[in-house]
C-alpha cells in the first residue's frame, strides 16, 4: 500500500457541534480510512445527520480539529474544504425542477465541463445506475427509489472521496434497496469511502467494515456482529438482504 | 351615462391617435417603474435571501421592521424623499428634486420592503434541502443562491410583479418628489390625478385603459409561467 492510500482520508478530534445553547454533539475521535464503509447507528435525534452534515461541509462545528488528506485545519477551512469533495445524500433526495438529465448534470456544470463532455458521462452514468430510460422524465416525478437511484448517480459522476447517506434506503421497497446496495458496493470499488447513518443497521451491516454508534451525541464503537471488525465485501457487489 | 361613453370614446381615439402628450406620459411611467424595480429586485433578493437562510442577531427584529415597512403610505416615503432631497436637506446638493430620479429613488423606498417581503415567504416556503443539495454537489455559495432561487422562482416573480404594480400604480410619492412636469416627471397616475381635477376625463380614462391593459398582461404572463396551477404530483 503507498504512501498515500495508508493516510486516512479524514481524521476528526475534539468534535463540538451545539444547538440552541444545547450539545448535541460531542465526539473525541472519529477516523476514516480512504475506501471504507463505516455503519452509523443511533436512536433518532442521537446526532447521525449533525455529524454527516459537518463532515459534508454543510455545518460548522464549533470545535473540533479536521485533518483533511494529512492538512490539518479548522473547522470553518475544514467545512469549505469538504463541501463538494464529500456529498451528502438525504434521506428523501431533493431533486432540482428538470429532468433526470438535468438534476444529474447539476454537479458537472459546478465543475465547469463542458456540454459534450457532460452528455458522455451522464449516459454512461445513466447506463451504470439501469436508469437510461428515465433521462427526460422530469425528476420531481420518479419513485422513491428512483429517486434515491438518481440522487446516488448524481453523486458518483463527481467521483467524491467520501460519500454520506442518511437513512437513505428507509423508505425503499425490497428491490429498490438490492439496487442500491449494488450501486453502493460500486462506488466503493471505484474508490469512495462510505458513511451510511441508519438506525435499521441489519440489512447494511454486510456493506460495512466497521460500525460506530451515537448516543447523545457521543460516539462510541460497535463492534459489528461475529466479532469481525471487517467483513469482506462479496466480488458481485450484492449484499444479503434484510436479515 | 354619456358624458362617460364619450369620454371613454375619445380615450380610445386619443389611444389610437397616438397623441404624444399621452404617449409620452405612458414613456416616463415605463421608464421610472422599470428602472426603480431594476434597481429594488437584486437588492430586495439578497436581503431577503439573507433573512431566510443567514443566522444573525436581530433577524427576526428585522423580519417584523420589514413586514411594518409595507404599511408606510406612499406620501409618507414622498415626503421623506422631498425632505432628503430638497435643498437644505442632506441630499440637496445633488440637484434630484423634481427629476425622474427622485422618482425613482421614492419607488425603490416604496417597493423595497414588500419586495423583500413577498420573496422571503418566497424562499421560506421551499426546501431547504435544496441548498444542501447544491452545496454539497459543489456549487459555490452564490451559485447555490441562485439555485434555491430558480427553484422558487414564481414566488419570487410574484412578488417583483406585486412590487411593479405597487409603484405603477401610486400617485403620492411621485407627485411629491416629481413635481408632475410634462415630458419630464408625469406619469400616468399623477396626469390622472391632474386630469381629473380639470374635469378632462378622456387622457385619465386612456391612460387607466393601459394600465388596466398592462396588469392583464402581466398577470396573464406570470399565470401562463406556473402552467396549469394545479398542486404537483
Amino acid at each position: 500500500m503507498s504512501q498515500d492510500n495508508a493516510q486516512p482520508l479524514l481524521t476528526v478530534r475534539g468534535l463540538e457541534f451545539a444547538f440552541g445553547g444545547r450539545r448535541v454533539l460531542d465526539v473525541a475521535q472519529l477516523r476514516i480510512a480512504r475506501g471504507e464503509a463505516i455503519l452509523l447507528v443511533g436512536d433518532n435525534g442521537s446526532g447521525k445527520t449533525t455529524l454527516l452534515k459537518i463532515l459534508a461541509g454543510l455545518l460548522v462545528a464549533a470545535r473540533g480539529e479536521f485533518t483533511c488528506l494529512g492538512s490539518t485545519m479548522a473547522p470553518r477551512a475544514a467545512a469549505r474544504f469538504c463541501r463538494g469533495r464529500h456529498v451528502y445524500l438525504h434521506q428523501s433526495p431533493y431533486m432540482f425542477d428538470g429532468t433526470v438529465e438535468e438534476n444529474i448534470a447539476y454537479g458537472l456544470k459546478q465543475r465547469g465541463r463542458d456540454s459534450a463532455q457532460q452528455r458522455i458521462e451522464i449516459r454512461d452514468m445513466l447506463a451504470w445506475a439501469e436508469l437510461g430510460h428515465l433521462v427526460h422524465r422530469p425528476a420531481r416525478q420518479l419513485s422513491t427509489g428512483e429517486k434515491q437511484r438518481v440522487a446516488l448517480t448524481r453523486a458518483r459522476i463527481l467521483a467524491p472521496s467520501l460519500l454520506l447517506l442518511d437513512e437513505i434506503t428507509a423508505n425503499m421497497d425490497a428491490d429498490s434497496r438490492r439496487r442500491t446496495h449494488t450501486m453502493i458496493a460500486d462506488l466503493r470499488r471505484a474508490g469512495s469511502s462510505v458513511v451510511f447513518a441508519t438506525h435499521d443497521h441489519a440489512p447494511l451491516e454486510a456493506l460495512c467494515d466497521q460500525r460506530l454508534e451515537l448516543a447523545a451525541g457521543r460516539l462510541v464503537d460497535a463492534p459489528l456482529p461475529g466479532g469481525a471488525d471487517v467483513i469482506p465485501l462479496r466480488r458481485d457487489g450484492v449484499t444479503t438482504e434484510p436479515r | 351615462m354619456n358624458e362617460l361613453t364619450e369620454a371613454s370614446h375619445q380615450a380610445l381615439q386619443l389611444l389610437a391617435s397616438g397623441d404624444g402628450v399621452l404617449w409620452s406620459i405612458i414613456g416616463v411611467s415605463f421608464s421610472v417603474s422599470l428602472r426603480a424595480i431594476a434597481i429594488a429586485t437584486p437588492l430586495a433578493l439578497l436581503g431577503a435571501f439573507a433573512l431566510a437562510y443567514l443566522r444573525f442577531p436581530g433577524r427576526r427584529t428585522l423580519v417584523t421592521t420589514v413586514n411594518t415597512l409595507m404599511a408606510v403610505p406612499a406620501v409618507v416615503v414622498g415626503l421623506t424623499v422631498y425632505l432628503l432631497l430638497s435643498r437644505s436637506g442632506p441630499l440637496g446638493a445633488l440637484h434630484l428634486l423634481f427629476t425622474q430620479w427622485a422618482m425613482i429613488i421614492g419607488q425603490v423606498l416604496l417597493c423595497l420592503p414588500l419586495l423583500i417581503a413577498m420573496a422571503h415567504a418566497a424562499l421560506q416556503s421551499g426546501d431547504q434541502r435544496a441548498w444542501e443539495t447544491a452545496l454539497t454537489l459543489g456549487a459555490n455559495r452564490w451559485r447555490a443562491m441562485c439555485t434555491v432561487m430558480y427553484e422558487v422562482r414564481f414566488g419570487l416573480l410574484a412578488a417583483v410583479i406585486a412590487a411593479f404594480g405597487r409603484i405603477i400604480a401610486e400617485v403620492g410619492c411621485s407627485m411629491m418628489v416629481g413635481g408632475n412636469i410634462l415630458y419630464h416627471t408625469r406619469n400616468i397616475p399623477t396626469a390622472i390625478a391632474l386630469e381629473t381635477s380639470k374635469g378632462e376625463f378622456a387622457q385619465g380614462i386612456a391612460l387607466g385603459i393601459v394600465l388596466l391593459a398592462f396588469a392583464l398582461a402581466l398577470n396573464f404572463g406570470l399565470g401562463y409561467a406556473q402552467g396549469s396551477g394545479e398542486v404537483s404530483r
